[in-house]
């Protein structure tokens, strides 16, 4: 996703600071015909010079920078690390050096730049160039750090702008990539890419009228890309505009009938309007041109189970983990339907935890797997006096440990850490869960409870506003639920023959 | 455009994960709110013997007219489908409680004979039909009775709520009763749906007042058909709307004048905002031990609702902060009955609340303050998660002591059965024994009345024969009663107290009772309403287990404390406020 294409001006910089500190008649003469352009020459002087005093590193610099000038990066490279070997922290040096192997995406380049930052901490161009190498190897949290530091300098480089943005996004905060992607729409207004990337995180943060507001004016210019068309009916749905987002959705589909996503964001939004037939027969259709996507499986599965066919349901999340036994959600779904299914009496109670031992046996790291097995130990393996048992807890912690964002696993942890009296690990849990998700209601309302037993609450009014916190959540997602049961997707029926 | 940017954020795995952890935690579908919990495994069995054995008796007791309430195997509305409660009433002061149950009527129409109906106990295991010479025939969409004194007369009177118009009979003393609404000042300018009801004295002045819930706001010609619209769908098939997506109702409190009419002190009394909550069976009792009553409300698909009294004709709602609105994780979860006892013998009234199918019912432990904790699990009473259930008590069905929970069961979903079997319309009650180690476990062998399926809703406990166990009254939909009698083994004690006030109201509601033996204590209050929409046998019933005798202590609502040591088991005590045991009230024993 990065350009190669930086033009950051180091090596003129490295020139004018070799001139400004050293300031000798053989380099200022050789610096004197390299602004003049005239490389051959310049670089028969600094042999000469060498000759004469070869342990000097301005010189090697000197070579090194007009070797590059002339794209002969090896002996360049050459030059500039005989340089370095004469002097290790001669900036001048180093920046030539770091600026050529950064073009070649070089990750030797990354060392360099730290001697470079070691220097001048300052160093806006340094922490740029880094940041992007770092970014380029997915270490989004380094990258991050640099790209903050480098602010002024990369507001007004695009593709630094995007590769933050990117970076952002990537490390769980999108809130903080809308300004960013803000600032890369204003460089690039006649450019539609910034404003899909602003779009997507402004869904992301459930900005959804703003999102709606960029989306707009890319709908009405062209309607031909589902990607788009997927994402716009995101956030109309979000704004309760069901019928838009269907009818954009079914667009998508249209365009592209082979790609899954948006068979699964249909099932999301019939999920979400309880009308559960109507995403199984959108599966069906899926399915006929997808024979092989375990993600369509995986939905008609969880479709079926509300709908309590409990067979099919697992047969299709079976038949997903046969498709892709590397993914764990099918597992997942698997175990949440031989619950479901044990709920409605339908099934031996012990099914589902043999079922998810089994699963965690080929799904060891999945978090998912740990903390339904820890969920289902809290309600099955009560023993005689109705403690909770170590694995429950131990699975919960590892879940947590696999994932410290499964805010469920957390809720879980608070929720037994409370019956067993030790209320101030059920706070630590709530609020290490608030931290990722603050409405989540389930913290909060633990978080209460343990609060009214702690003896070290010390904060007489947090019940209270808390109390008012959750009961103004609560009415929000009633509302929401309400909102979103207003509309029910059914197929349009045939017209009857005459 | 960077394709493959939006996968990146919205992996497509991931989004169904988020739909599943969505859908899997555990929310009821259509119109019902609350959560879907996962059942507790079942222990393995005490092998302890149950002493206590249920018959179903109503027809030889000749309890035959049916309960008239909605469609038989489909409703249309929420209306039909809540049904109504009953009650154990000694409305002619014999000594014999008699029963009176409420009744509905139909979209079409009420069929002939439909009403709301009083038996007389003719202390003989049979009852016979008053209701046309009592004066009370009536119908309509009758939701719940309670009971109290209300003009210290010395009968008990008795206010039915309904869809429309609340009814007020007060009892003459003559085995009539007269409907006195208006004249009492309890008319509704509008058609209102009361639910849950109960007369408390809660400013203690010696007269009943009156609080009454609000379930929300109906009209037909707003309401949805089935499937027609939100909140319309249970499990893909069409089912009747709400009560989510309705307006919430507003509850009230009537303040006794002491002559007998009341003044609407809702406003005055910090009870008059619209809570958001659909109110349904309400206890008044002295949660807090401070002496004055409050009120609990269980709601439905809602938070439910405890208003603290405060001492000074208001109340402060504090169900979250106390533990008794919400699930063990939070959430909002269908409340229909309340039973309230001590099950765990500390000398605090404790909590259990019914719910819809597919949740646990909770149990909420009282500390003595008034702050609950949820004990479902620890109680092992997560283990029955397969009925919708309402009337409930917290009661000891064995008089070994320690009072078990009974509660009846039915779907509120008629016609989904054919579609979805596990979904039956009738069901079995349920029975908890209280093994005395803070667990119960769930007895299914206690006799065919306990496992016969029915579509039940509110359901009374009472000893009707005067044998010395309690007994139950079930209202089952569109069906005859249950009249469940206990024909109970062994040779364990009890003790019964029937209370009269006489600074305090005549009913003696609000009256909390300790009971000392075996070196436990139980607390029981005199309750005007609990169970769905029903009133339990006002004398308190306690099983003493091995105990000969007990120590009683009365806290009167008047704020009188009274202390009778060593009272002898096996009998009926009538204690009067004041001065002290009297004889009894035709009392067979």
């Amino acid at each position: 996703m990065f350009r190669n294409k930086c033009t950051i001006p180091f090596i003129l910089c490295a020139t004018f600071a070799a001139n400004a500190q050293q300031a000798t008649v053989s380099v200022s003469s050789i610096e004197e015909l390299i602004r003049s352009q005239q490389y051959d020459a310049a670089l028969a002087a600094t042999k000469a010079a060498l000759h004469a005093t070869p342990n000097d590193f301005r010189l090697w610099t000197l070579e090194g920078i007009v070797f590059a000038i002339k794209g002969a990066n090896p002996d360049a490279l050459k030059a500039l690390q005989r340089a370095l070997a004469l002097s290790p922290n001669y900036r001048p040096a180093l920046k030539a050096e770091a600026q050529l192997l950064y073009q070649a995406q070089d990750k030797r380049t990354i060392p360099i730049l730290e001697r470079i930052l070691n220097a001048d901490p300052k160093d806006g161009t340094a922490h740029e160039m880094l940041a992007i190498l770092e970014a380029k190897q997915e270490h989004c949290q380094v990258a991050n750090s640099h790209f903050l530091l480098s602010a002024e300098v990369i507001a007004h480089h695009p593709h630094s702008l995007e590769a933050y943005g990117y970076c952002l996004v990537h490390v769980g905060q999108p809130d903080k990539a809308v300004p960013v992607f803000e600032q890369l729409t204003a460089l690039l207004p006649e450019q539609t890419y910034p404003k899909y990337d602003l779009a997507v995180v402004l869904v992301e943060t459930k900005q959804d009228e703003a999102a709606a507001r960029i989306l707009g004016p890319l709908l009405t210019a062209d309607q031909s890309d589902p990607e788009l068309l997927s994402l716009a009916s995101d956030a109309y749905e979000a704004l309760g505009d069901t019928p838009k987002a269907v009818s954009l959705l079914r667009q998508a589909i249209v365009l592209n009938p082979a790609n899954a996503n948006y068979y699964n964001a249909f099932v999301v939004l019939c999920l979400n309007h309880e009308s559960f037939q109507v995403g199984v027969d959108m599966v069906d259709a899926g399915l006929q041109r997808i024979t092989d996507d375990p993600s369509l499986y995986i939905s008609r599965g969880l479709l079926y189970a509300q709908l309590a066919q409990y067979d099919k349901a697992e047969a299709d999340f079976h038949t997903a983990e046969r498709l892709d036994s590397a993914q764990s959600l099918s597992a997942y779904a698997s175990d949440i339907v031989k619950l479901q299914k044990d709920m409605a009496g339908k099934s031996n109670p012990d099914d589902a935890l043999l079922g998810i031992r089994a699963q965690l046996k080929a799904h060891p790291e999945s978090a998912l797997l740990h903390y339904l097995l820890a969920k289902l130990l809290v309600y099955r393996e009560p023993d005689a006096d109705s403690k909770v048992s170590g694995e429950a807890i131990g699975s919960a912690l590892l879940a947590v440990k696999l994932k410290p964002d499964l805010v469920d696993a957390r809720d879980l942890l608070a929720s037994i850490y409370t019956r067993s009296g030790q209320y101030d690990l059920a706070i630590e849990q709530c609020r290490l869960a608030l931290q990722d998700s603050p409405s989540d209601e389930t913290a909060i309302y633990h978080l209460i409870v343990a609060l009214r037993h702690s003896p070290q609450t010390n904060q007489p009014d947090e019940i209270p506003m808390l109390v008012k916190r959750l009961s103004q959540l609560q009415q929000a997602s009633r509302q929401q639920q309400t909102d979103r049961k207003r509309f029910q997707l059914l197929e349009q029926q045939p017209v009857p023959a005459q | 455009m960077l394709t493959g940017r939006r996968e990146f954020l919205h992996l497509s795995l991931g989004a169904l994960a988020g739909a599943f952890s969505r859908r899997a935690g555990a929310q009821q579908q259509g119109g019902m709110g609350g959560r879907i919990a996962n059942a507790q495994k079942k222990p393995a069995a005490s092998g302890r013997p149950f002493d206590a054995y249920f018959v179903d008796v109503a027809a030889v007791a000749e309890l035959t007219s049916p309960v008239i309430y909605g469609g038989e195997d489909h409703d249309d509305y929420i209306i039909e489908a809540n049904g109504c409660g009953c009650a154990f009433c000694d409305y002619d002061n014999d000594g014999w409680i008699d029963i009176f149950l409420l009744s509905g009527t139909r979209l079409a129409g009420a069929p002939p004979g439909a009403s709301n109906r009083l038996y007389k106990n003719n202390r003989d295991g049979t009852f016979t039909d008053v209701t046309r010479q009592a004066g009370l025939e009536a119908v309509g969409w009758a939701n719940a009775v309670c009971i109290g004194d209300y003009d210290n007369d010395g009968y008990e009177d008795l206010f039915c709520t309904y869809w429309g118009q609340n009814k007020l009979y007060r009892n003459l003393g003559n085995g009539t009763f007269k409907d006195v609404t208006k004249e009492a000042g309890l008319w509704n300018s509008e058609a209102r749906w009361g639910s849950g009801c109960s007369f408390l004295d809660y400013n203690l002045d010696g007269h009943l007042d009156l609080f009454v819930a609000n379930y929300l706001k109906f009209d037909f010609a707003h309401v949805p058909k089935p499937g027609a619209g939100a909140n319309c769908n249970w499990k893909g098939i069409p089912v009747e709307c709400g009560p989510r997506g309705m307006p919430f109702g507003v509850h009230s409190l009537y303040r006794n004048n002491g002559d007998g009419t009341f003044t609407d002190v809702t406003a005055e009394s910090g009870l008059g905002q619209p809570w958001p909550s659909y109110g349904m069976t309400v206890v008044s009792a002295d949660f807090n031990e401070d002496g004055w009553p409050d009120i609990y409300i269980a709601c439905d698909s809602t938070p439910s609702l405890l208003f603290i009294n405060q001492h000074d004709g208001t109340f402060k709602e504090e169900g979250i902060q106390r533990g008794v609105a919400l699930s063990n994780d939070g959430g909002e979860e269908a409340g229909m009955g309340i039973g309230v006892g001590d099950y765990d013998l500390d000398g605090h009234l404790d909590i259990f609340k019914t719910h819809f199918a597919e949740d646990t019912d909770v149990l909420y432990r009282n500390d003595g303050t008034g702050n609950f904790d949820d004990k479902t699990l620890e109680a092992k009473l997560g283990v029955e998660t397969r009925f919708a259930s309402w009337g409930v008590g917290i009661v000891d069905l064995d008089n070994d002591g320690w009072p078990d929970i009974f509660f009846v069961t039915g779907s509120v979903y008629p016609g989904v059965e054919k579609l979805i079997p596990a979904n039956s319309d009738k069901s079995p009650r349920v029975l908890f024994r209280n093994l005395g180690n803070g667990s119960f476990e769930e007895i299914t062998n206690a006799g065919p009345g306990l496992s016969t399926p029915h579509s039940s809703r509110g359901c009374a406990f009472g000893d009707f024969d005067n044998d010395g166990d309690l007994d139950i009254l079930i209202l089952n939909m569109n069906e005859p009663p249950s009249l469940l009698r206990n024909d109970l083994n062994g040779t364990h004690h009890w003790l019964k107290l029937k209370l009269v006030g006489t600074k305090s109201n005549r009913s003696a509601v609000g009256a909390r009772v300790l009971a000392r033996y075996s070196g436990r204590t139980q607390a029981q209050e005199v309750l005007s309403q609990s169970s769905y929409y029903s009133c339990n046998d006002s004398r308190l019933h306690f099983g003493l287990g091995s105990a000969t005798t007990a120590d009683l202590e009365i806290h009167w609502p008047s704020g009188l404390t009274e202390k009778y040591p060593g009272v002898k088991c096996d009998r009926l005590l009538t204690i009067q406020e004041t001065r002290g045991i009297i004889p009894n009230m035709g009392w067979a024993r």
